[in-house]
């Protein structure tokens, strides 16, 4: 059976474009008419430039150019991104007259593919939170439950996915900020090796820690983003899982988690064997002071970056945002450094690790969506704020600059999605993506479309 | 790998001298914060803002004292020479 159309992957979108069965500016009304449709509910989109993308299209259309990877396809970003012409708002009152002069460069890369921005995507004012709750421009629900977060701080991104608003979103993931919405939402969210794709051009949060990843509806197309963000990589085919040895963490990764979430990953864990995996217990770096160790990276770079509007603006920022950047000038220089040593450190536990296996594998969260405006969830009876427990499983390769992949493999008896993450080794971002693409073409298992009336 | 320092629980590893240090360390107060704003190079927060992170009761942020006595606990674990984390090569 077809998909709809506006939720169908980009390998479906491009082979119908370059048949004619449809033409690259019906696609862009198609979303068009869709992001008007569903705006006040979705809150997915800040900004649009509909005029310059079916101006684009009508190009794309009428040109005997060979066709490009992208070609026609409508993509949008979140609102950190400059896109020339455009405001970077960063999803914030302080940036309301920022407008970029030159596009970010992956933007540029975007464009040399022949893809079509459509807009730019609400989230976490400044991707400071996991939850994608925004004052200014409404939090972005989750499509399969309007009750529930699409999660953050990629927000809008993801549910501009689950709405079936554009075909991909390219967003930022500074502790999980790319894979925890798209694991919420039912999408593939990937971060590439850390430093692989420029973040020239994106509103900084942690020089540290942010990657651009991509959100898409399937890993092959998480490949297909890829190649066209880093021009120059080959091929990426589904790799054979007979002989991979897929790493599972003893500890921590599995640790109060969501019943139904498990019962998930162990059916994939169970696929994985027969297909001829090898899962071996690992045990991994010590967890417990991880999220210090990342926040005292965070919050000092945010507050070294912001300096620059606080001054003038610092009023306009949001009263969450104002606390975290007091708190980052109250951290000594040294305590800064010091995190930065553990990061090296986790870097080098981590690499003894990957001499052993070739992915780890892991929950991508150890809950479902939690409702919009809930400030703690619980599991195990051990209550923890909802920001810190989307990112649980996630902030710590953020660190580690490992490539990282979650992909739908399980739906809840709540009707919410859930999703495994794969992690693989430094620059091994293709092998990570071929071993995604594979499970993705032979498990067993589709997620239903999301109910949007 | 063992290089824990669990929950700031001063163990018999511990020397006397950093067993006198640890109980030294004073509750994070007011005056504390009020004087790096107004004596060292600062943004100029709010006398709320600092009240806040010493007292939270908006729960914006919860457990700035907390995350001190967390990265007291850092502190006692020795990196020996590991730089900090740069970019990351290609192998």
């Amino acid at each position: 059976m077809s998909l709809p159309l506006a939720f169908a992957p980009i390998s479906e979108l491009s082979r119908r474009l370059r048949t004619g069965d449809i033409s690259a500016l019906q696609l862009i009304n198609l979303y068009a008419e869709r992001i008007e449709r569903y705006a006040d509910t979705s809150k997915a989109f800040i900004s649009l430039d509909l005029e310059t993308a079916r101006s684009k299209a009508k190009q794309a259309d009428s040109s005997t150019d060979s066709k490009l990877a992208l070609t026609g396809i409508p993509y949008a970003c979140k609102d950190l991104f400059d896109v020339a012409g455009m405001v970077t708002t960063g999803g914030s009152r302080v940036l309301q007259d920022n407008i970029a002069e030159r596009d970010a460069d992956t933007i540029q890369a975007m464009n040399r593919a022949g893809a079509i921005c459509l807009g730019k995507n609400n989230l976490h004012e400044f991707a400071y939170g996991a939850t994608g709750e925004n004052v200014l421009y409404g939090t972005a629900p989750n499509p399969y439950d309007h009750s529930r977060l699409a999660g953050g701080s990629s927000s809008g991104s993801a549910a501009a996915l689950g709405f079936g608003l554009c075909a991909a979103a390219l967003g930022t993931d500074t502790g999980g900020s790319v894979r925890a919405p798209a694991a919420l939402c039912g999408l593939v969210g990937f971060k590439p090796t850390f430093g692989r794709i420029s973040t020239a051009g994106v509103l900084p949060y942690s020089w540290t820690l942010d990657h651009v990843g991509t959100l898409t509806r399937s890993a092959e197309d998480a490949a297909i983003l890829f190649k066209a963000l880093l021009p120059g990589t080959g091929d990426i085919g589904n790799a054979d899982l007979q002989g991979k040895v897929i790493g599972i963490p003893r500890e921590f990764f599995f640790a109060r988690c969501d019943i139904e979430i498990l019962d998930s990953i162990d059916t994939l864990m169970a696929f994985l064997r027969s297909a001829g995996a090898e899962l071996k217990p690992i045990s991994m770096p010590s967890m417990e002071h991880t999220r210090t160790v990342s926040l005292t990276v965070q919050m000092p770079e945010a507050l070294s970056f912001h300096n620059r509007y606080l001054e003038q603006r610092g009023h306009l920022y949001s009263q969450d945002f104002r606390a975290g950047l007091a708190l980052a000038q109250c951290l000594l220089a040294e305590q800064y450094v010091r995190a930065k040593r553990f990061i090296e450190r986790y870097r080098r536990e981590m690499d003894a690790i990957f001499a052993e296996v070739d992915t780890i594998l892991t929950p991508a969260t150890p809950v479902i969506a939690p409702p919009i405006g809930a400030v703690e969830v619980s599991v195990d009876g051990i209550s923890e704020a909802a920001g810190n427990a989307i990112t649980r499983y996630t902030s710590f390769f953020n660190m580690t600059g490992h490539p990282a992949i979650t992909l739908p493999c399980g739906m809840h008896s709540a009707g919410l999605p859930i999703a495994a993450q794969f992690v693989g080794k430094h620059y091994a971002d293709e092998q990570l993506l071929g071993l995604a693409r594979q499970v993705e073409s032979a498990y067993d298992f589709t997620l239903p479309l999301p109910d949007l009336n | 790998m063992n290089w824990e320092c669990a929950n700031i629980s001063v163990n018999s590893a511990l020397t006397h001298s950093n067993k006198r240090q640890l109980a030294a360390m004073q509750k994070l107060d007011r005056k504390t914060l009020i004087g790096i704003r107004d004596q060292l190079a600062s943004y100029a927060w709010d006398d709320a803002e600092i009240a806040e992170l010493v007292d939270p009761k908006l729960g914006i942020i919860t457990g700035f004292q907390e995350l001190l006595d967390e990265l007291e606990c850092l502190r006692r674990i020795d990196l020996g020479s590991t730089p900090p984390a740069g970019d990351i090569s290609a192998k």
